[in-house]
């Protein structure tokens, strides 16, 4: 199963390439290029490892650090 | 960019989308197990709390006509700490923006399709929202129009249906435990239909041509969610009791299958599910919508169509590894997902109107 979905996201990732980088170029959207280069390729990148099962760092655990603080308050409201 | 308008109709339905669009399904529990029976005078108390920080909201698009809020953030509190502040506000918008395909992947694997992987429906989900995105602003608008209908006739049938089965018992003993549980449950409450509604900030002064008629269609679009929020917990309350409510996950649903009306009118519970996840697909689309707008004016760039797709790939990632399991998930949202949205949907607008006024004195007096 991990193969065909790497397969699948590889495909899609190309297609989208395929499709969208001519227009940028055509209408000099560089800065936009960049940003969707690297966007894609983060989206790729998780997407593989997802499919691989490696771990992925989760966004909610960094969330749930910045407002560990206020913790034992949220407890309280929340008895 | 693009400068498109909206009518003050659609912009009454996109902030009762937004106000009610994530939580109306779940948030009878989390108040119930607060509350208890008394969780309908909360959801009584939540609007009228909700006033200043609405008013707030309006007053600071109203002083920024045609700019987002982004851009207001940027201009109010200048480069660099304008900066730190438009990302906590992207973050939240990303953060609800995969919420959101997590609760429909869960409740539709876990109620309706169990042999489905969730991430089939998830997938399902953000390509709809991707779609609707690229199809832009003034698609989203008109379709939140209909769905506010439909939204609007199939939770006052459910309502009227699930009506013989109310037992005025469940309501007693009234204030058992004084006003405090109450007014916590309250606060709870307004984290997920009060805060939420700063995501229209993205929308609201930027696409709106009249804005002295705007202020009533957000009061109107406000006190409407307000008011479905208000049957619902009522509902769930009086027909399941406090202590049912409190530890079901989906009590509204639950409401649904309790609909028994001679043998015709028996499991209508999809009528409450249909509801529920086109108000998600709403939210979903206007937070992400919010969310790539927003990350393409922090970056500066002229179209903010072009990240759709890739932001929907990254999103649609993120909502299959947000919540582990629905331990992590229900402590998550008590302990972390209540600050949080203070902090962005409460604290951060009422920075940006006290640094408004300041800056607005400074200008008088000199």
């Amino acid at each position: 199963m991990a193969i065909m979905s790497i397969l699948a996201i590889s495909v899609f990732s190309t297609v989208i390439c395929i499709v969208e980088i001519p227009k940028m170029l055509e209408q000099r959207l560089y800065r936009e290029l960049w940003i969707f280069c690297i966007l894609l390729g983060t989206g790729t990148v998780l997407a593989v490892f997802k499919s691989l099962d490696v771990e992925i760092p989760n966004p909610s655990d960094f969330i749930a650090w910045v407002y560990s603080p206020l913790a034992e308050t949220m407890k309280s409201i929340t008895k | 960019m693009e400068k498109m308008k909206i009518t003050n109709y659609q912009l009454f339905s996109l902030t009762a989308n937004a106000a009610f669009g994530g939580s109306v399904i779940v948030i009878a529990s989390a108040i119930a197990a607060i509350a208890k029976q008394d969780a309908w005078i909360s959801a009584l108390l939540t609007p009228i709390l909700g006033m200043p920080v609405i008013w707030i909201c309006w007053f600071l698009g109203s002083q920024y006509p045609g700019l987002t809020f982004v851009e207001i953030i940027k201009k109010i509190l200048g480069r660099w700490i304008g900066t730190i502040a438009a990302v906590s506000y992207i973050s939240i918008c990303l953060t609800l923006a995969y919420h959101v395909p997590w609760y429909v992947g869960d409740f539709v694997a876990t109620q309706a399709m169990p042999e489905t992987p969730p991430y089939v429906i998830n997938l399902l989900f953000m390509i709809a929202v991707v779609i609707a995105v690229l199809y832009g602003i003034e698609t989203i608008a008109r379709a939140s129009e209909l769905y506010i209908l439909f939204v609007l006739v199939l939770s006052v049938l459910t309502v009227v249906l699930v009506s013989p089965n109310i037992k005025f018992e469940n309501l007693q003993p009234v204030l058992e435990n004084g006003m405090a549980p109450v007014f916590k449950g309250s606060y709870v409450l307004s984290c997920f239909i009060i805060f939420p509604v700063v995501l229209l900030m993205m929308i609201y002064p930027a696409n709106i041509d009249n804005l002295s008629e705007a202020k009533k269609s957000i009061f109107k679009g406000f006190l409407f969610a307000g008011f479905i929020t208000f049957i619902t917990i009522l509902m769930s309350v009086l027909v399941l009791g406090g202590k049912i409510t409190a530890i079901l996950k989906y009590p509204t649903y639950l409401l649904a299958k309790e609909i028994r009306l001679g043998i015709i009118f028996t499991r209508l519970e999809f009528i409450v599910a249909g509801t529920w996840i086109i108000t998600q697909f709403m939210m979903g689309t206007l937070v992400f919508y919010a969310a790539v707008l927003g990350l393409s004016q922090l970056l500066g760039l002229k179209d903010h169509k072009k990240i759709v797709i890739p932001m929907g790939l990254i999103i649609l990632v993120m909502s299959e590894i947000v919540f582990p399991d629905d331990i992590y998930q229900i402590n998550w949202v008590n302990l972390v997902w209540m600050p949080y949205a203070t902090t962005n949907g409460f604290i951060l607008p009422l920075l940006l109107f006290i640094v408004h006024l300041i800056k607005k004195g400074i200008k008088k007096a000199s």
